[in-house]
């Protein structure tokens, strides 16, 4: 395509050296891996320094980099706003990080405490959830992957995301939670840099005299502040984030994996350092109309406008920041969703008797086979990023009344929290059909909690001993 | 061939849209033309076009846009209104002419998801706050 800044040859050459590079990296770390423990948590012993890293690196995702831009070309100023609302599930999930490590000190997944807290019915419906929102998460990953190479050089679809999902599946399968975080430390340095840079190389470049007379004359309510889908939008996005945070293993098993009162700073921290990446990412869509770029997915104008500026060797930086992006969160979320599966589905239905190394062994085809069946449900393309993840919405912020008040409150019990999730899901897809994804979580979050304390209150109350919690199962 | 509306148009270039109408100001528009299709993923095609854009049925008041090598666009951020768009292939005929209807949510209903939102984010926070100040150790409760 005309606009391809990379050669086809360069950029397979980039994919395969910065594969090589963390798969070498991951075999190296993977050595010390001895038990279950360090594999799906790293020995339970990371610190503040890698504890923030992986949890900002794991949240600026190739959709940071790819949907926020598409997320301002699409709803403007307060869409790039309203995407780093997603710090938010960041900052208010430190405190719940500190009590899950204090309540359930032995845990290994998010599926352990729904299970041990609530019951087994809403236990199923939330590895449901849960698992429905991590293939989601998948899929919108690998698609970003293939994406990102098509959009820079050309490079057909299907390789790049072969490329790229074989690259994360084989090194999180040789180092586990280990290799995951220590990779997404280097990858944020990487992440950091590359972003200010491109965002520094816009305004340089264009200049925002120029970007806002372009605005103004073609595209007048990507700057109007009273933009109505873009409101309704804000919140949304907050909750969407919250709900994401507060259920996904991906968090849980970071929770876990830090040492004693790691988490609460860890994850402020990043909170606080993720907080700008999605403004100054999706500011540069606001240049596409300044630079007479014809957008021809939404998803491709983070990319489109990056190598347009950039030119060749800009856009192998951006290449690889992106790709830094992209793995620092695949890798993360195969670790969890592998654990997830591996802790909840193999031994908590399948085979109760199952031990520690059977656990271990089952883990790593785990991964492997969720690396094959992203790339199945990727080969087609079926929708934009941005619709796919947002589906979700609906799910995820079903979740989060049944986590808030599970951790802290005796009173929620199993059926209303099983309940809670099932009307949230529900409303919240029929709100994302009726009205559209900017809403989906938002009713989700709203009916979800409306129907935990009323079915809590008007039903048996429970009166739930959090000390059972910490205890291991088989004391 | 036959357009929604019942219009014939010559077979060359046809253009379509994801959406007639549009409570959100951005729709994609994909045009069928050597042998692609309109609606699938973007294409590497060689062809240039000329894309233009209207507030009247008779383009009087169009804008133009040049586009290489591509066969769909998004357009974004639009105003309420009714959008004409008709597309010419280098060298060749105007494609069929389309409308898409642009008409935002009201500010009324935005306002309420917004204030929904903020009432549940408030209620987030307390919760979390409550909890806390319940589970320390020195609360009587715990």
């Amino acid at each position: 395509m005309s606009y391809n800044p990379l050669a086809p040859d360069t950029a397979l050459v980039i994919l395969l050296l910065f594969g090589l590079l963390w798969v070498a990296f991951g075999y190296w770390l993977g050595r010390k891996n001895k038990t279950l423990d360090d594999y799906m948590l790293a020995g339970r012993n990371v610190g503040l320094a890698l504890g923030t890293a992986t949890a900002m690196a794991t949240w600026v995702t190739s959709n940071t980099t790819m949907t926020a831009p598409q997320l301002t070309y699409q709803l403007g100023v307060w869409g790039m706003v309203g995407y780093s609302f997603g710090a938010v599930g960041l900052l208010l999930f430190a405190p719940l990080a500190g009590r899950i490590k204090e309540i359930l000190p032995h845990g290994f997944t998010s599926g352990d405490f729904i299970r041990r807290r609530y019951g087994l019915s809403a236990w199923r419906i939330f590895l449901v959830i849960s698992l429905f929102y991590a293939l989601g998460w998948l899929i919108s990953l690998g698609m970003a992957g293939g994406l990102l190479v098509n959009a820079l050089s050309g490079l057909d679809y299907h390789l790049g995301m072969s490329v790229i999902l074989l690259v994360c599946v084989s090194y999180t399968l040789l180092g586990g939670l280990r290799a995951v975080i220590a990779t997404d430390f280097v990858q944020t340095i990487i992440i950091l840099l590359g972003v200010i840079w491109i965002a520094w190389l816009v305004i340089d470049n264009v200049g925002i005299d120029t970007m806002h007379r372009d605005l103004s004359a073609g595209h007048p309510m990507l700057l109007q502040l009273l933009f109505p889908a873009a409101i309704m939008f804000l919140f949304n996005n907050l909750l969407f984030g919250v709900g994401e945070i507060f259920h996904s293993n991906v968090w849980w098993s970071r929770a876990f994996a830090f040492r004693k009162k790691t988490g609460t700073r860890a994850y402020l921290i990043s909170g606080l350092c993720w907080l700008p990446i999605p403004i100054v990412a999706g500011f540069v869509a606001l240049a596409a109309p300044s630079l007479g770029l014809n957008i021809p997915s939404p998803d491709m104008v983070g990319p489109m406008v990056a190598g347009r500026i950039l030119g060749t060797t800009g856009a192998v930086i951006v290449f690889i920041v992106v790709f830094s992006a992209l793995a620092s969160s695949l890798d993360s979320l195969l670790a969890a969703t592998s654990d997830l599966i591996t802790q909840d589905i193999y031994r908590g239905h399948l085979k109760p008797d199952a031990s520690d190394l059977q656990c271990f062994r089952v883990g790593k085809w785990v991964i492997v086979g969720l690396g094959l069946f992203t790339w199945l449900l990727c080969l087609p393309r079926l929708t934009t990023l941005a619709s796919l993840l947002y589906f979700t919405g609906a799910f995820v912020a079903s979740a989060i009344w049944p986590i808030v008040f599970g951790l802290y409150f005796r009173w929620a019990n199993g059926r209303a929290a099983s309940l809670a999730m099932l009307s949230g899901t529900g409303s919240g897809l029929l709100a994302y059909f009726q009205i559209g994804f900017y809403v989906a979580a938002l009713v989700s979050c709203a009916v979800s909690l409306l129907v935990i304390v009323t079915s809590s209150f008007m039903g048996r109350h429970g009166n739930f001993d959090f000390a059972q919690l910490a205890a291991r199962e088989n004391d | 061939m036959l357009s929604s509306s019942g219009t014939v148009w010559p077979a060359q270039t046809l253009l379509s849209s994801d959406t007639t109408a549009s409570s959100e100001g951005y729709f994609v528009l994909s045009w069928l033309s050597d042998g692609t299709d309109a609606g699938a993923p973007p294409q590497d095609t060689a062809a240039s076009y000329i894309l233009q854009q209207a507030t009247r049925p008779d383009f009087a008041d169009a804008s133009t846009r040049l586009i290489h090598g591509q066969n769909s666009v998004t357009i974004s951020g639009l105003e309420n209104g009714s959008y004409f768009y008709r597309i010419q292939p280098e060298g060749d005929d105007w494609s069929n002419s389309l409308s898409v209807q642009v008409q935002h949510h009201s500010l009324r209903k935005a306002l309420g998801f917004f204030s929904l939102g903020l009432l549940l984010f408030i209620t987030l926070c307390v919760s979390i706050f409550a909890g806390i100040r319940l589970n320390l150790p020195s609360h009587p409760e715990r």
